[in-house]
């Protein structure tokens, strides 16, 4: 069963306590003020003593005894501003100092003797020295955490602006040579240090206050109370006296002192963190070594990689100072240090904190090389930690230590190339210079981690796109494309590829592999390649076409057809040179060639038919335009196999449909010269579409073939052959709203041809529109098959031929 | 009030101190030497009708020397409490404070609640047996009791013990 501690008051109380204190202090205070008013110290000092005695209370929480604190402050200004005039109308001060050290509470009495030793050093500067160090010395007798701290606290910000800030040689510059001056930086430092070892005590020793099942509330009360210890660093750093010499030979090592021997974590972080903000960066560089021995001293529960994170960061940020050039090499060796002497640390904590290392060098090593050689030794201390550590098991992406290598692995690439480029190929290019990269993915992490940092890096290229800035020194060369490839993207090219749900693959699946599609494109792109380095644009693509094709089917079926389409490129960019600019382009071309059909042929492996079919019937109107002696075999060649394709593996209607209408349109584009050639082509077409399943499909295919047997000269017999035979299929629909729209759709076909007379074609049309108008009878045109009718009889007006008979 | 002596200025004479010994690093920072806390918690009741009694867990930790174990948990009832008071009160010369009441009007037949068995008195009961007990432990003179140390640390209480102190050895 659990219990609500006693000792916890709940909000309300806390409130009402607050209040009831708040009310004494406003009472106390309006009465000390009067007796001022009137001239009446030794009153107004009682009311004063009783106004501070609501400090004594250990009922409040930190929060609200740092407001009842503020309240009393503020009404101790009052004394002091009485107190100097006082001084003014001639008191003394030293005898208003030992009286109030007759006030019978602790607290109230060191509260007055702060108060009133502040007017004293004020007035009087010749008692400074004295007064601080008594002062200092005095409030050990409050041992309690929170009134003591607060004690302190007010000590310090009451001394805050008469603290000697001067040194030994500048009193004796002035040479007045008084023997009793009025103190140097020595006091004052002395002063601060003496002040945060007891406020630290103080703070520490809060941890064993009350009982042990509030330990979590007391930690996060002494968190709040941070800033008052931190507060004696600050302004340390406030003096302008104290230069580097006396920082690193009395500051820091006193400092020092009170945070390795506290051995509490919660102020350890807190205190090393903040040396790190308050003081200059100089000063860090000069006790760099002090400092991170003392790191490696701390206690366990520190999470030491914080602190060393803040340092480099801090130093990695700064502008006005020259870094010395083996700060690397410290670093690094301190790290490896802490490390070792900290057997406990986490993974995590190991990597995020070599991950600022290789910020620092990316910030502030400006030479490329020594930038690199000094990312590439961090990934391979890191290497080896990980090997250490891990005892051959992979880092999986999906845990904490996953993310943190993955924005590690990130962090070079992305932000270590050179001139700052973080997108683009730059990355990739770092990627492959930095020598131990690849063999962090490689040995320690699993097949997801690599595959992040592979689309990272593809993405990165890609997003940037082709019309970023070309930078030479940035391209690849043909080894590390292959590298790149082969091994960097390995998780994307190689391995089982993911079983088919239902015909579909995996999603993610597909897009990585378009990802990869896109990338060749890239690779062939300007960015990658000089554009007219034509002949290294080939080994580019026949090399991606090795790596690429063990991959397997499902793979390839993604990233053939882009080698397919460069190649093709590739060819057209030959043949515009000419024979003039490259004595063997004709080779080349036919190397190519050779190269599309075997690439098209192993996709054809990959059962994705209606891709191989558009690739064979793209190679053909290509070849056909390259002016090769052999470009019309080519072709052939391709249509041939594009039909055969079509024939043999080809099976829905649709696609069967709207297959062939693609290899009638690319063996009218390619206009084959030789008759020889064509006219297998052309007689094949028509019997091809009549064997189509759909009625309505088998017109619309005959229709196109027909335009094979025409040019702009001659309308062969047999094109008037397949309009017939078109007639015919419609006439025999059942459906006569089907029946009509064919009809209609022949008719429009036809005037493709009227620019030659024909007579026979002029019978035909003039049949046709009687059967069109015949049937009009029957059937409702639709809106738009009424428009296409139209159409065709205003066109046929236009160019006088008449349909009457 | 002092009056300034001749060769010294006024700074001298009012902030004139004893001088005392610098505490070391190690003391400044060292944990308490006198950690005590017992706990009484996990009230169960057990038995039915004219045997129903309910009984606490004394969880006890510490590091004072005095006692032999540094962390103990025993069960007691009310009953044993009062056992405890009575031996100190008899053998000590400390002034032992009063036990939570005895509750007499819940003990009457009759009562519609569960009596001294409702949830409500046994916590209230259960804070003041806390309360009784850490008063009663951290006090030197009955440390020095033997009725405490079995009362905390033995897992029977031995009402026939020969009563005696235990030196801090």
């Amino acid at each position: 069963m659990s219990t609500t501690p006693a000792t916890t008051p709940s909000d309300d109380k806390q409130e009402k306590r607050l209040d009831e204190s708040l009310g004494n202090v406003k009472i106390q205070s309006f009465h000390m003020k009067c007796c001022l008013d009137r001239g009446k110290l030794m009153e107004a000092l009682k009311h004063a003593s009783n106004m501070i005695t609501e400090l004594r209370t250990n009922q409040l929480s930190p929060k609200s005894y740092y407001e009842l604190y503020m309240a009393v402050c503020d009404q101790l200004r009052h004394m002091e501003m009485y107190l100097l005039d006082e001084f003014n109308r001639g008191r003394k001060l030293a005898d208003l100092y030992e009286l109030v050290q007759y006030a019978g509470n602790i607290i109230p009495r060191l509260y007055l003797l702060i108060t009133v030793g502040l007017v004293y050093m004020k007035t009087t500067p010749g008692s400074r020295r004295d007064i601080l160090k008594d002062l200092v010395e005095m409030c050990r007798g409050v041992q309690h955490p929170l009134r003591g701290l607060f004690l302190r606290n007010y000590l310090l910000q009451s001394c805050r602006n008469i603290l000697p800030d001067v040194t030994v040689e500048e009193i004796a510059g002035d040479g007045d040579g008084k023997e009793e001056h009025s103190g140097t930086i020595e006091d004052s430092i002395e002063f601060i240090l003496l002040n945060f070892a007891e406020m630290n005590k103080l703070w520490v020793r809060m941890q064993h206050q009350g009982h042990t099942r509030d330990k979590d509330r007391r930690e996060k009360e002494r968190l709040e109370l941070r800033l008052l210890v931190g507060t004696n660093l600050v302004r340390l750093s406030q003096l302008e006296s104290i230069d580097i010499e006396r920082y690193k030979n009395v500051v820091l090592p006193g400092i020092l002192e009170q945070v390795v021997s506290c051995r509490d974590g919660i102020a350890q972080e807190y205190l090393m963190e903040c040396l790190i903000q308050v003081f200059p960066d100089e000063f860090h560089l000069t006790t760099l070594q002090p400092f991170l021995h003392s790191c490696a001293k701390l206690v366990p529960s520190v999470n030491v990689k914080n602190i060393i994170i803040a340092l480099i960061d801090r130093l990695a940020l700064s502008k006005d100072i020259d870094l010395p050039d083996d700060l690397f090499d410290i670093f690094s060796s301190q790290i490896s240090n802490i490390i070792q002497s900290r057997p406990d640390m986490i993974l995590e904590d190991i990597i995020s904190m070599e991950g600022s290392l290789i910020n620092f060098t990316i910030k502030k090593i400006n030479a490329e090389s020594k930038r690199e050689e000094s990312i590439d030794s961090v990934l391979q201390s890191t290497l080896n930690v990980i090997k250490e550590k891990c005892n051959k098991a992979r880092i999986q992406y999906r845990t904490n230590i996953g993310k943190e290598l993955l924005k590690f692995l990130k962090l070079p690439i992305t932000h270590g190339t050179q001139d700052g480029q973080t997108s683009g190929i730059a990355p990739i290019k770092m990627s492959l210079k930095l020598k131990v990269f690849k063999n962090l993915l490689k040995d320690v992490t699993d097949l997801e981690l690599q595959k992040q940092i592979t689309l990272s890096l593809l993405n990165s290229a890609l997003d940037s796109g082709i019309e970023d800035k070309i930078i030479e020194e940035n391209r690849l060369t043909l080894e590390e494309i292959e590298i790149f490839l082969s091994e960097l993207c390995e998780p994307l090219v190689k391995g089982a590829a993911p079983e088919e749900l239902d015909g579909m693959l995996d999603e993610d699946f597909v897009d990585e592999q378009l990802l990869l599609s896109r990338f060749i494109h890239y690779l062939l792109s300007p960015i990658c390649v000089a554009e007219d380095d034509l002949d290294f644009k080939y080994l580019i693509i026949s090399s991606c076409k090795k790596i690429l094709a063990p991959g397997g089917a499902k793979r390839v079926r993604f990233t053939f057809p882009a080698l397919v389409f460069e190649s093709l490129d590739l060819a057209l960019k030959y043949s515009k040179r000419g024979s003039e600019e490259d004595a063997k382009w004709d080779k080349k071309c036919t190397k190519i060639y050779q190269f599309v059909n075997q690439t098209i042929s192993a996709l054809n492996e990959s059962n994705c038919p209606d891709i191989c079919l558009r690739l064979y019937l793209q190679a053909a109107l290509n070849a056909s335009k390259v002016g090769l002696k052999t470009c019309e075999t080519l072709a052939d060649e391709f249509v041939t196999k594009a039909v055969s394709i079509y024939e043999e593996e080809i099976c829905e209607t649709k696609e069967r449909f709207s297959s062939l209408i693609l290899i009638i349109g690319a063996i009218k584009e390619i206009d084959f010269k030789s008759a020889e050639l064509k006219q297998p082509f052309a007689s094949q077409m028509p019997l091809l579409a009549s064997k189509l399943i759909q009625k309505p499909n088998q017109v619309r295919a005959i229709l196109s073939s027909s335009l094979l047997f025409c040019d702009d000269s001659t309308i062969s017999p047999e094109a008037i052959k397949c309009i017939k035979k078109c007639v015919k299929i419609a006439s025999s629909m059942m459906d006569n709203d089907l029946k009509l729209q064919l009809y209609i759709e022949i008719l429009a076909h036809i005037t493709l041809l009227v620019s030659q007379e024909n007579q026979e074609l002029l019978e035909q049309m003039k049949d046709l529109n009687e059967k069109i108008l015949e049937q009009k009878n029957e059937v409702i045109l639709s809106e738009s098959l009424e428009k296409q009718y139209n159409a065709t009889l205003n066109f046929l007006q236009s160019q006088n031929i008449s349909l009457d008979k | 009030m002092s009056k300034t002596t001749n060769g010294e200025g006024p700074t001298q004479e009012s902030t004139r101190r004893l001088t005392i010994k610098k505490q070391t690093l190690d003391d400044a920072y060292a944990a308490p030497a006198n950690f005590l806390e017992i706990d009484v918690v996990n009230p169960v009741t057990h038995g039915v009708a004219r045997n129903r009694y309910t009984d606490y867990e004394v969880r006890l930790r510490t590091n004072l020397p005095i006692f032999k174990l540094k962390e103990s948990s025993v069960r007691r009832r009310y009953s044993d409490f009062e056992w405890l008071r009575n031996e100190l009160e008899r053998d000590s010369k400390i002034m032992v404070p009063p036990l939570p009441g005895k509750a007499w009007k819940r003990l009457m037949p009759f009562r519609g609640d569960d009596g001294i068995y409702e949830e409500d008195f046994i916590e209230e009961r259960r804070k003041g047996l806390e309360s009784f007990i850490n008063k009663v432990a951290g006090h030197p003179l009955a440390q020095n009791e033997k009725c405490l140390h079995m009362f905390l640390q033995e897992s029977t209480l031995d009402r026939n013990y020969v009563p005696g102190k235990i030196r801090n050895s």
